[in-house]
């Protein structure tokens, strides 16, 4: 999933994409997927799907993850393409375009903003109940891989997995899910209650002026503005 | 394991309009019918078993043209209501992924969250009369028979597969995890199913899979710790 990949660049990277603020962030980001959703011609969508790839060369992440993940919207939505590829060229890459394009900007959020940020700022605006088990899901994902692989690792080595034998393989994996649930509930539980012990009562604390504005935020914002206005001139124009 | 792996820009505005109402509605109304104080300290709990379901829908399991959601397991152990918000939350953090379309998230978490509910709900009312593991295999088989149904309903709705020839119907992951999907044939040996015969096979595969392990999962769960599969209290 690249999940501590696209974490590790979002924490790490040093553009202005990664300076600018969350908010603004998302909006240039939802401003994008409305154009790109609600695009329906070839330049259009080609030209979305170039300024998101700009901004990804400005912010210097691996590109080799991003790619990887893409393959999954693309191959899917080339699938799909198949039977608008029968009305005309342009449909089915219309298709492409859209899958390909709506998730290329998801990746752009991800891999420019940590996770917590977006998660601190949706908390000033979500219920707490579904920020914290956004916040914990993420945690528990990390503990969950780390557990699952020494498990299944340790189950290969000491025989558990027989490709000719399913039914015990079946039974093993199974004990593995189950044991591997046990650990890391508890794992998860002691980590809560590390939280609570330091003063945890929910949501995510962080005073901060969100909407205060920087020069990098500034940039953002004319660039969410040019998408905007881009968008609407180019519908007005097809 | 019925998960609907469409990109943006595929289901008609409606439906996903429709679906992410719907699932939000649906997420606020039970996220305010829990005392924040009571069910704090289960969190944790909803969130390792929401990591589960993310790892096991994004595990392919290579020999048939399927992954499991084990979301009728959540439904199991973390109750019908509560289980529905940790599905919105494993759609929504796939989605920004890449994995389904962010559109759908909506109608995702509608069919999975079917899955869930029914799950938990058929476990709970069975579990008295029947026992653990006849009402964990009931309750897990119907579900995910009902959430089939519902999404190859769907699908045939908006025209992305055809239900009365079978094609379009499958989806598989090559074994770097990328997924082909459209033409509905599956290999058993030298026999090759295509159509509904293929269709049948890989769903009633998948569905019997799922069961099995979810059953073994829940007898194992007896067995080490059988206060947790007990449904999340904490209503107001």
């Amino acid at each position: 999933m690249h999940l501590s990949a696209i974490d590790q660049m979002a924490g790490n990277g040093n553009s202005i994409f990664h300076h600018a603020g969350v908010p603004y962030k998302l909006l240039m980001v939802l401003a994008l997927l409305i154009g790109i959703i609600g695009a329906d011609n070839v330049i259009q969508l080609g030209i979305l799907i170039g300024v998101v790839i700009i901004m990804f060369i400005i912010t210097r992440v691996h590109a080799k993850e991003i790619i990887h993940l893409l393959i999954y919207p693309a191959f899917f939505s080339s699938l799909f393409a198949l039977f608008k590829f029968q009305e005309s060229l342009a449909s089915g890459f219309i298709v492409i375009m859209k899958g390909t394009g709506a998730a290329l900007t998801t990746l752009f959020l991800l891999s420019t903003t940590p996770w917590i940020e977006i998660f601190a700022f949706l908390s000033a605006y979500l219920p707490g109940l579904l920020v914290d088990i956004f916040m914990f899901t993420y945690r528990s994902f990390f503990i969950l891989i780390d557990s699952l692989e020494n498990l299944l690792r340790s189950i290969r080595l000491r025989g558990g997995y027989h490709s000719f034998n399913p039914l015990m393989s079946i039974k093993n994996m199974a004990s593995v899910v189950g044991l591997v649930i046990l650990n890391s509930f508890e794992m998860s539980e002691r980590m809560y209650k590390i939280y609570q012990l330091r003063g945890y009562t929910g949501g995510i604390p962080v005073v901060r002026d969100w909407w205060k504005v920087t020069y990098t935020d500034g940039i953002v914002i004319v660039l969410s503005l040019l998408i905007v206005f881009g968008t609407v001139i180019m519908w007005r124009l097809w | 394991m019925s998960h609907i792996h469409i990109s943006d820009g595929i289901v008609p505005p409606v439906w996903w309009l429709s679906g992410y109402l719907f699932c939000l509605a649906a997420v606020l109304i039970i996220l305010k019918s829990y005392d924040l104080e009571k069910v704090r300290y289960k969190i944790p709990k909803i969130a390792m078993m929401a990591a589960v379901m993310l790892i096991t829908m994004s595990v392919p399991l290579g020999f048939i043209p399927f992954h499991m959601n084990f979301a009728a397991l959540a439904g199991i152990i973390l109750g019908p209501a509560i289980s529905f918000v940790s599905i919105f939350v494993v759609n929504f953090v796939l989605a920004l992924l890449g994995h389904g379309g962010i559109t759908v998230v909506g109608i995702n978490t509608v069919f999975i969250g079917a899955e869930a509910v029914l799950g938990g709900v058929l476990f709970r009312l069975l579990k008295s009369k029947f026992g653990t593991t006849i009402s964990a295999a009931i309750s897990t088989a119907a579900a995910l028979l009902l959430s089939t149904i519902l999404v190859l309903l769907f699908l045939n709705s908006i025209g992305v597969v055809d239900i009365w020839s079978g094609e379009g119907l499958l989806h598989a992951h090559d074994g770097e995890g990328n997924h082909h999907h459209g033409h509905s044939s599956f290999h058993i040996g030298s026999i090759v199913l295509t159509g509904w015969g293929a269709v049948l096979t890989v769903v009633l595969a998948g569905i019997v899979l799922e069961t099995v392990i979810t059953i073994l999962i829940i007898r194992f769960f007896q067995k080490m710790q059988s206060d947790l599969v007990q449904p999340l209290s904490g209503r107001k």
